[in-house]
């Protein structure tokens, strides 16, 4: 099995590689709320309850194809900077990170496939892919699925499918999401409205990092709301389709904003450059949007195309457990933000235009 | 305001609770009449506009559903269900099925799951259905006194139903 610190070194697959499939869908997640027939759901189950479905679980799980390399922890063998690291890449799920003794982790080396013990249910499969590939992301969890069926009984109920702990993941239990970055769309001021449309055709639009948080750097998570009365294939078409469509909204505003504000533009990507290149403290917030700027510049050309991957992985890496988990150490805040500010420089150090241009003749 | 049904001027409103929602729709004289919504007869008209899926799919429909106090198989309370929205256990499901009914209309777009089920749990399905279907036809061939045609059913009946008890011991 894979130590936590080696799982770190590796980037996950979905964080990696980029083409122009991606420069508006970052990630799709595909996840399956699962639970053990005849056990009590983790929120009201007993500390023995709870280990007792930890145990039959984890060795399933850990026999699973490609596991065998993967990482596997119980919650509270982690401590809470470890926890919060994996909840930054999306690996376990914030209310997961609070859970302890019984709660357990594991992911493979691609960190593509991630499966949660006793999270809000007893098991959760989650499955992410780069870029808008929800079917092939489903795909994926639904094999695990189907090879955890042979072995464990999941409650399931013949009218209203898999039974969940809370009854808005009933019926299929998947809640699928994608993650999009909208820059163009929220500096053309027409965001408002595509969010409320999109909350008219019973989809939910979360921040970064889920429900309750605010959207920082531009990014939006789309997922279907409904799990109960259709089959997965509809939901996934649906969810495919109205992100899809909120793709090209994104691209005819990049493109828009071009021919009717080429400075404007040029000037926010501009000064982002110039902030990232040459900040000494930076807070997360201020960083996350600066790198969105940064990200669109690449994704319009305007700068050199590889700043898309650093971008990527800088919005991931200068979260602040990440950052700490780099510097092997706790840092306070002010720390952080100092840290932040250098890694920011360092990396953009190679990717960047050398100088800076102040003959003033260009936009 | 204009008719839902014929963009008229509308003048009558009607509100009707169906599925534990409330419906309203507000059409003009001539289609309020035409609907019949001026005698009690009139009610069958949410079916109408509803669009079928609604109509058909109200957990109302399928079952009259009721909520014990207390999960027999867990402990938890229906108080506590209404205090946290979550659930015990798997059986709670059935324990609360009144209050459950209530609430997933307005969190899913349907009641009944259509999606992915375990093959085990389909077999098992197909199963109570076949046994179901053979008990039906049982009792007729006893009707018509047709003892031959019932001595077979009664052994395809056990056979299927020793069948099912393996299912369920091996699950």
């Amino acid at each position: 099995m894979m130590r936590f610190s080696t799982l770190l070194k590796h980037p996950a697959d979905w964080m990696t590689g980029h083409d122009e499939e991606n420069s508006v869908v970052l990630t799709s997640r595909v996840r399956l709320a699962r639970n053990i027939a005849n056990a009590p759901f983790p929120g009201w189950a007993r500390k023995k309850e709870r280990q007792k479905v930890r145990d039959s679980l984890q060795a399933e799980l850990e026999a699973l194809p490609g596991m065998k390399t993967g990482f596997s922890h119980e919650l509270s063998d982690l401590n809470s900077l470890q926890k919060q690291v994996l909840v930054e890449r999306h690996l376990i799920s914030r209310e997961q990170a609070a859970r302890n003794e019984g709660s357990g982790s594991v992911v493979n080396r691609k960190q593509s496939l991630s499966l949660m013990i006793n999270e809000e249910d007893h098991l959760r499969i989650q499955a992410i892919r780069p870029s808008l590939q929800l079917k092939e992301a489903y795909k994926l969890a639904h094999s695990v699925d189907q090879n955890l069926e042979t072995k464990i009984e999941f409650a399931v109920d013949a009218k209203l499918g898999y039974l969940t702990a809370c009854p808005t993941n009933l019926g299929t239990g998947m809640r699928a999401s994608a993650m999009l970055h909208l820059p163009a769309l929220v500096l053309s001021d027409q965001i408002t409205q595509v969010l409320k449309g999109i909350g008219k055709l019973g989809l939910a639009v979360r921040g970064l990092y889920g429900e309750g948080t605010e959207s920082l750097g531009n990014l939006y998570q789309i997922s279907n709301q409904s799990t109960l009365g259709e089959p997965e294939e509809v939901i996934l078409e649906r969810l495919t389709r109205v992100i899809g469509d909120v793709a090209r909204y994104e691209t005819q505003a990049r493109e828009k904003l071009l021919i009717d504000d080429p400075i404007m533009v040029k000037d926010r990507i501009g000064r982002a450059a110039g902030t990232l290149s040459y900040a000494r403290i930076i807070s997360s917030k201020e960083a996350l949007n600066h790198l969105s700027m940064l990200r669109l510049g690449a994704d319009l050309e305007i700068m050199p195309s590889n700043l898309v991957e650093i971008c990527d992985r800088l919005f991931m890496e200068t979260q602040p457990a990440h950052l700490q988990w780099n510097a092997g150490e706790k840092l306070e805040p002010t720390a952080r933000d100092i840290m932040r500010a250098q890694m920011i420089r360092e990396q953009l150090h190679s990717a960047l235009p050398a100088a800076i241009d102040i003959s003033g003749k260009e936009n | 305001m204009k008719c839902d049904s014929c963009q008229e001027k509308a003048t009558v409103f009607y509100t009707q609770v169906a599925d534990g929602k409330l419906k309203k729709f507000v059409l003009c004289e001539t289609c309020a009449e035409a609907k019949g919504i001026t005698n009690p007869e009139g009610l069958l008209m949410a079916e109408e506009l509803l669009a079928p899926s609604q109509a058909a799919g109200g957990l109302s429909a399928i079952e009259p559903l009721e909520s014990l106090e207390k999960c027999p198989s867990c402990g938890f309370t229906l108080v506590d269900l209404q205090k946290v929205g979550r659930l015990g256990c798997p059986d709670c499901y059935r324990a609360f099925a009144g209050e459950i009914a209530r609430r997933l209309p307005s969190m899913h777009k349907g009641q009944v799951h259509a999606g992915y089920m375990p093959a085990g749990l389909v077999k098992q399905q197909a199963l109570k259905v076949e046994l179901s279907d053979l008990e039906a036809e049982l009792e007729t061939a006893i009707n018509d006194e047709n003892f031959e045609e019932a001595a077979k059913l009664r052994d395809r009946i056990s056979e299927l139903e020793s069948a099912k008890g393996e299912g369920v011991a091996a699950s």
